[in-house]
């Protein structure tokens, strides 16, 4: 009997992990993906990778296959890691620009998106940096994908044939949360901040809705600046979105809005001082207590208490000065420099940053107990 | 060679003597060389090689016997590609082709090549390895020139949303916020007049940009513009400066400085009126159809956003160009107007120079405007034959 039971536990476990591999679930098949830019970076569910390429207007789904299980709180550092991409790349190291920095939580193994090169034959390059410091590439010459493709969105152009497009797309940052991709930017043509939400798994039948978002001002004149980053985050129990704008409104948006109605309004609930653009926000927890940290192109680490924030009340009176900062308070901490941020393990955080001092950029991990 | 066709295992071993560390005359000795793309390393031992090859065959065993890195880079991390075993030689490809004016290093390690020693005995051996720097240079070409930029008009509005610079030839990003200047009256730089964006407004083959001018700075009543003020003001001058050195897909800069001067008008708070277009009829069959605008639009958009229609619906191919100062274009039909009813459909998206278009102003004031409002985008005209 005991043989039995261990012979059909053993039969349900292969069939609920073994069998039924994400690309099943996702809706994901194997193919060339050959991508025509890599910028922003996000994970879905079961260490599926998005990769924004805004030259092909599409969203790729990947499955990286990162088996790969690291559960210590350590820390990382790899130095002069766009000399370490320069020397993998075999380019000068002007031509090497990192678009975004990920780390895949399970395994703490980093992923970029590389740009090789800066004319119009710049070749797209996912790179793995794992815990070990070993630079490799994530070929995706053959690879479990889906692709969402954002160039055959509804609007005007559905019924008409306009002459060739000239869109130039910029997508500014990509957030998974629950079966919902947010994919934040702008174009040339239609400068209107568009948050296009996708449904995960793809579904090629099934139209991207663009919701179009602002923000007040003072209640007066909204604005369709494009969000620089994004984080989904539940706030008085509501799932919502905390989105950074340049120069430098931090505004909130509940999820349930951005699905159901076509044009949202958001609040602003702090300035984060003018003259900057927050660069990348992350949610973390620390002696129980939940944060938000926004790096930012001009400021040091901004840590904001995710408690402050469900407190804030929309900002309508105007600072009055030009790098003043109102709404929700934060905290300054020590970090500058911090390009791209993410979470790492309960100790650490990991970081792409500029040292000030010597001009290098490192690939490296904050500790949690100095922010 | 004679010796090269005895089969038995201490003909071959006496082979590989020959050719990887003695200095006769019989074969080439071991070489690096660069060729279509990829390195080799050639005329090596065969039997050597199968061995090494058997052996030691992953990737990183051959990252380490040959090694091929840039100059400049980390001393650690070898170029990623691939390693390719024949029977004498070995090529490298690297995942991505060699640049243009850098400086490369390949190093074939051939004392590790022979570190096996299970099968064959190995004699003291020189320890030099093999070495190959190169350098590819472009093709000689000219550097890019700025074939316009686009609003042309000389009389802009204050809240200008956007430029369109043109290239004769591809670009690099990257450069963007060093070389494009915005000048005063008095030529002192304009403080952050433009839209910072990591993913720069390029278009497929990078020969035309866009730049936003800042919306915080546009809008009313939004923080940057309440201290910044805009970064145009009515009445001034400006000019526009895009400096030499911005850098084509051949590493070449531009060689001259280009201008646009420009004076500031009222901002422009109102949408495009279809109603106000002035129609001209073609006059002829094959003459082309001209529509006065009444005031500049975005060039990209306005080159894109109109159709013409005949009287079934169908889509009337022709060639449509863009007139000075973009409030203008003319429309010349592929095959000749016939007697009929035409019409000019235009897109709701088609902008003005300040981001205002059909239905929707750049800048809403909610406590006035109804947004999102529906505004008429046809126009009709008829062609009629004159007598004679």
């Amino acid at each position: 009997m005991k043989k039995v039971f261990i012979a059909l536990f053993t039969v349900m476990a292969a069939t609920s992990y073994g069998v039924d591999p994400p690309a099943s679930r996702y809706g994901l098949t194997p193919g060339k993906v050959e991508l025509k830019s890599a910028g922003a970076l996000a994970f879905g569910p079961e260490g599926i990778l998005f990769v924004a390429d805004a030259k092909a207007g599409a969203i790729y789904a990947l499955d990286i296959k990162d088996n790969q299980r690291d559960t210590a709180s350590i820390a990382f550092e790899l130095k002069n890691v766009d000399r370490a991409l320069e020397s993998f790349l075999g380019i000068a190291p002007s031509d090497v620009v990192i678009n975004d920095m990920i780390v895949h939580g399970p395994s703490q193994n980093f992923y970029l998106s590389v740009s090789r090169g800066r004319s119009a034959d710049a070749a797209a390059v996912l790179i793995k940096v794992d815990r070990n410091k070993k630079i490799s590439e994530v070929k995706t010459d053959n690879i479990l994908f889906s692709k969402a493709d954002l160039t055959n969105l509804p609007g005007p152009d559905e019924k008409t044939r306009w002459g060739q497009s000239k869109r130039m797309l910029a997508i500014t940052d990509l957030q998974y949360y629950e079966g919902d991709l947010f994919v934040a930017g702008l174009s040339n043509e239609e400068f209107a901040s568009r948050l296009r939400s996708l449904k995960f798994p793809f579904n090629a039948n099934q139209a991207s809705t663009s919701v179009e978002i602002f923000h007040a001002s003072h209640n007066r004149y909204e604005t369709h600046a494009p969000i620089e980053t994004m984080l989904p985050i539940v706030l008085d129990n509501k799932p919502s979105i905390l989105a950074g704008y340049g120069c430098a409104p931090l505004a909130k948006f509940t999820v349930a809005d951005l699905k159901a109605q076509k044009h949202v309004k958001g609040s602003t609930l702090a300035e984060l001082g003018g003259g900057s653009r927050p660069l990348d926000m992350i949610q973390v927890t620390k002696n129980g207590e939940s944060f938000v940290l926004i790096a930012n192109s001009n400021r040091t680490i901004y840590k904001m208490k995710v408690a402050n924030i469900e407190k804030s009340e929309p900002i309508t009176t105007p600072v009055d000065g030009i790098f003043v900062s109102s709404g929700t308070p934060f905290v300054a901490t020590g970090y500058i420099g911090v390009l791209h941020l993410d979470n790492l393990n309960s100790k650490f955080v990991a970081a792409i940053q500029r040292d000030i001092e010597t001009g290098d950029l490192n690939l490296v991990s904050i500790p949690m107990r100095w922010l | 060679m004679a010796v090269n066709n005895i089969n038995t295992l201490s003909g071959v071993f006496f082979t590989s003597l020959l050719t990887l560390f003695s200095h006769c005359t019989c074969a080439q000795d071991p070489h690096l060389k660069l060729e279509n793309g990829r390195v080799w390393a050639k005329d090596l031992n065969a039997e050597v090689l199968y061995t090494f090859a058997r052996y030691f065959n992953s990737q990183t065993d051959w990252e380490s016997v040959f090694p091929v890195k840039t100059q400049s880079g980390a001393d650690d991390i070898v170029i990623g590609g691939t390693y390719e075993v024949f029977e004498t030689a070995v090529a490298f490809t690297p995942r991505f082709p060699f640049a243009n004016n850098i400086d490369y290093l390949a190093m074939f390690h051939l004392e590790e090549l022979a570190r096996n020693t299970n099968e064959i005995y190995l004699p003291r051996i020189s320890s030099n390895p093999l070495r190959l720097t190169f350098r590819l240079s472009p093709p000689s070409a000219s550097p890019a020139e700025i074939t316009a930029i686009y609003p042309t008009n000389s009389l802009l509005p204050e809240n200008l949303l956007k430029i369109h610079i043109t290239f004769s030839k591809p670009m690099t990003s990257g450069m963007v916020y060093d070389k494009l200047k915005l000048l005063d009256e008095e030529n002192r730089e304009v403080e952050k007049p433009f839209l910072v964006l990591d993913q720069e407004l390029w278009d497929a083959d990078m020969k035309t940009l866009t730049v936003l001018f800042d919306p915080g700075r546009i809008k009313r009543g939004l923080k940057p513009n309440l201290e910044m003020k805009p970064a145009l003001r009515e009445g001034e001058r400006y000019t526009l400066v895009v400096q030499e050195g911005w850098t084509d897909i051949d590493g070449l800069g531009t060689r001259n400085t280009y201008t646009k001067k420009f004076r500031c008008t009222e901002p422009d708070r109102s949408s495009p009126s279809v109603a106000s277009y002035k129609v001209h009829a073609p006059l002829t069959s094959a003459a082309p159809l001209i529509v006065e605008l009444q005031e500049s639009h975005d060039f990209i958009l306005l080159s894109r956003h109109i159709v013409v229609r005949d009287v079934t619906g169908a889509i009337v191919e022709g060639v449509l160009s863009i007139g000075p100062n973009e409030s203008t274009f003319q429309f010349v039909p592929k095959h000749p107007w016939v007697e009929s009813k035409y019409t000019i459909e235009i897109n709701p998206l088609l902008e003005d120079l300040a981001g205002n278009n059909l239905n929707r102003l750049f800048d809403e004031d909610l406590q006035r405007a109804s947004s999102n409002r529906k505004t008429e985008n046809r126009l009709n005209f008829t062609f009629v034959k004159k007598e004679g």
